[in-house]
């Protein structure tokens, strides 16, 4: 495989800055992660020209950092995989929950929010002699407190709307696997199910990631979709941020560079 | 035209990963670095295992390995034993997590170095063995000093015992009380064995292994606090020392069935999962793990499938769907 340009170039429409307070949801299932989008919205977040839908570019006119709050993976993995991107690591504040563990003890989901509260605090102030900068906000596997925890699902919504309410755009991801969200039966099947639903219905768009349906394939890692979330709201429906709905396979080369392409393609 | 020199790789950002910075300069017996980005890894105790493992040819430090098993075989056990007496063969401090102390009396024999050489060469012909080999038994030396020193992986031979030496395995015992979360005792057990050992630059790797992790009640009556958080501190204990510790897991699939949320989150928190379907045997064969006769050494004895593999998947590489579909024997 050739190497490929950081963004595909038909993701880029759906990567470029989402509008304000708008929510992305990202799900992923066992054998495909949604690292590599997340790594790719970051990258096009900070990167200072925006692909237009057409082919142009133009540049960034407003300062954008990025809160990266993971709770499944530590800050080297994201270093390591950004700085293949060429991604520039001073405009990121990595929260890495996983090695810290915060929202997994007595503090709970109260503490959580504190310091993700206080990481959106430094991403400001980090760039206020700029004039003040967009933040935007990264949640990677939020679920995982509630199947950790066992928090009522309604605590870990009320803690996504507290943070989303201090930053430009959030992105969220989730692990959205037929036994966790299909037929719930089980309390940590139910919390999730309703999560993910709770969550789809703010969001603007979701991206889900899965494996290919009729098996592995050398040339294909899985399959993306993108569909219309509740939360685009009418306004989305004339010009700029409508989401148009597709389906594409992805391959993710050996080197982390990443093909998007139509099916048959 | 335009001249490069001869010794300098075509390959780009993959062969600077930054967990080549990580490694320490004098390697650690059984620990090389991974052909495809030079991240240190070590053998999960059998090759066709290693072969698996997405290029890596072993199992990346850092990471670790959840073996599933459908029915009641233990071909998950033989595994971990593996793993195991490799670790105990490369001088690595091994711990095990529930599993009493007889379980060190029943780690597979070294098989000799003459013999070994022997058994790689036929090795080639047969696909993917994943029981040990059962060679001629006459010529066996039992532990030879000659065993290169850089040796990644070793032979062992299922129906021989491994001496093991008293210090060289740990285990740490769960409690069975059905109220407090057992793994609030394991991790702490854990993370001091990590800590108390020599912290010199060049730590042997350990290799915790556990079988039958198993939640402690059935998932329908558990809350999930005491259910699935109980990897979690692992995943971070592994990832705190990137370079010294490397878990496998089994979990039999019979008693916990996939289709169920808290298995797979435990899939998510683990970095490789892998199901095997043994085939249902004939009454008159021997059990597997009772080593049959070497006629039936051809015959495949179940499915291994993929769902995800260490590092591979985290980048977002596939390997997951229905899984890849290999024998075993």
């Amino acid at each position: 495989m050739p190497s490929q340009p950081p963004i595909p170039p038909l993701l880029s429409p759906y990567l470029s800055i989402a509008p304000f307070a708008s929510l992305t949801l990202l799900t992923s299932t066992l054998g495909a992660s949604t690292n590599w989008l997340v790594l790719r919205f970051i990258y096009s977040a900070l990167k200072d020209t925006i692909y237009e839908k057409d082919g142009s570019t133009k540049e960034h006119t407003e300062d954008t950092m990025v809160v990266l709050v993971s709770w499944l993976r530590d800050g080297n993995f994201w270093k390591e995989g950004g700085r293949k991107l060429g991604t520039n690591f001073q405009k990121i504040q990595i929260v890495d929950a996983l090695s810290t563990g915060f929202g997994l003890g007595a503090g709970g989901l109260a503490e959580a929010e504190t310091e993700i509260l206080k990481a959106i605090a430094t991403a400001r102030e980090a760039t206020k002699e700029n004039g003040e900068a967009r933040v935007l906000l990264v949640l990677d596997g939020l679920d995982f407190l509630l199947a950790a925890t066992g928090c009522v699902t309604l605590e870990i919504m009320d803690l996504v709307g507290a943070v989303r309410d201090h930053v430009h755009s959030t992105i969220l991801t989730s692990s959205a696997d037929l036994p966790l969200t299909q037929s719930p039966t089980t309390p940590l099947e139910i919390s999730h199910t309703a999560f993910v639903m709770g969550m789809a219905h703010q969001a603007r768009i979701i991206m889900s990631v899965r494996g290919l349906d009729t098996g592995v394939a050398r040339d294909v890692s899985g399959v993306l979709r993108m569909c219309r979330g509740a939360g685009a709201g009418d306004e989305a429906d004339e010009g700029e941020g409508e989401v148009e709905e597709r389906e594409y396979l992805y391959l993710v080369g050996a080197d982390g560079g990443v093909r998007v392409f139509e099916r048959g393609a | 035209m335009s001249f490069r020199k001869r010794n300098i790789g075509l390959t780009g950002p993959s062969s600077l990963s930054t967990s080549t910075a990580q490694l320490s300069p004098t390697p650690t017996p059984g620990v090389r670095p991974s052909p495809l980005d030079g991240r240190p890894t070590t053998s999960a105790g059998t090759p066709p295992l290693d072969d698996l493992l997405a290029g890596h040819a072993g199992l990346a430090l850092g990471n670790s390995l959840l073996i599933e098993e459908n029915g009641t075989t233990d071909f998950a056990g033989v595994l971990l034993r593996y793993y195991a007496a490799e670790g105990v063969v490369q001088g690595h401090r091994v711990l095990v997590v529930g599993v009493g102390r007889g379980g060190g009396r029943e780690l597979p024999g070294l098989v000799g170095t003459g013999e070994r050489m022997r058994m790689r060469r036929k090795e080639l012909t047969i696909t993917a063995p994943l029981t040990p080999n059962r060679g001629p038994i006459s010529r066996v030396k039992a532990q030879t000093e000659q065993t290169t020193p850089a040796a990644f992986i070793h032979n062992f031979d299922l129906t021989k015992r491994l001496t093991v030496s008293p210090g060289s395995i740990a285990y740490i015992p769960v409690s069975h009380s059905p109220i407090s979360n057992p793994f609030s005792t394991i991790i702490p057990s854990l993370t001091q064995s990590l800590n108390c050992t020599p912290t010199n630059h060049n730590p042997p790797p350990h290799n915790p292994y556990s079988p039958s992790l198993q939640p402690s009640t059935h998932p329908t009556l558990a809350p999930p606090p005491i259910s699935s958080p109980s990897c979690t501190p692992l995943r971070s204990l592994l990832r705190s020392h990137p370079a010294r510790l490397s878990a496998m897991l089994t979990l039999p699939l019979s008693l916990h069935p996939r289709s169920t949320g808290l298995v797979r989150w435990i899939e998510h928190i683990c970095d490789g999962v892998l199901e095997l379907t043994p085939f249902p045997h004939r009454v008159e064969v021997e059990p597997p793990s009772g080593k049959a006769g070497k006629g039936e050494s051809e015959n495949p004895q179940g499915m291994v499938k993929v769902h995800k593999l260490p590092v591979l998947t985290e980048k977002g590489g596939g390997g997951g769907g229905g899984g890849m579909i290999w024998h075993f024997r």
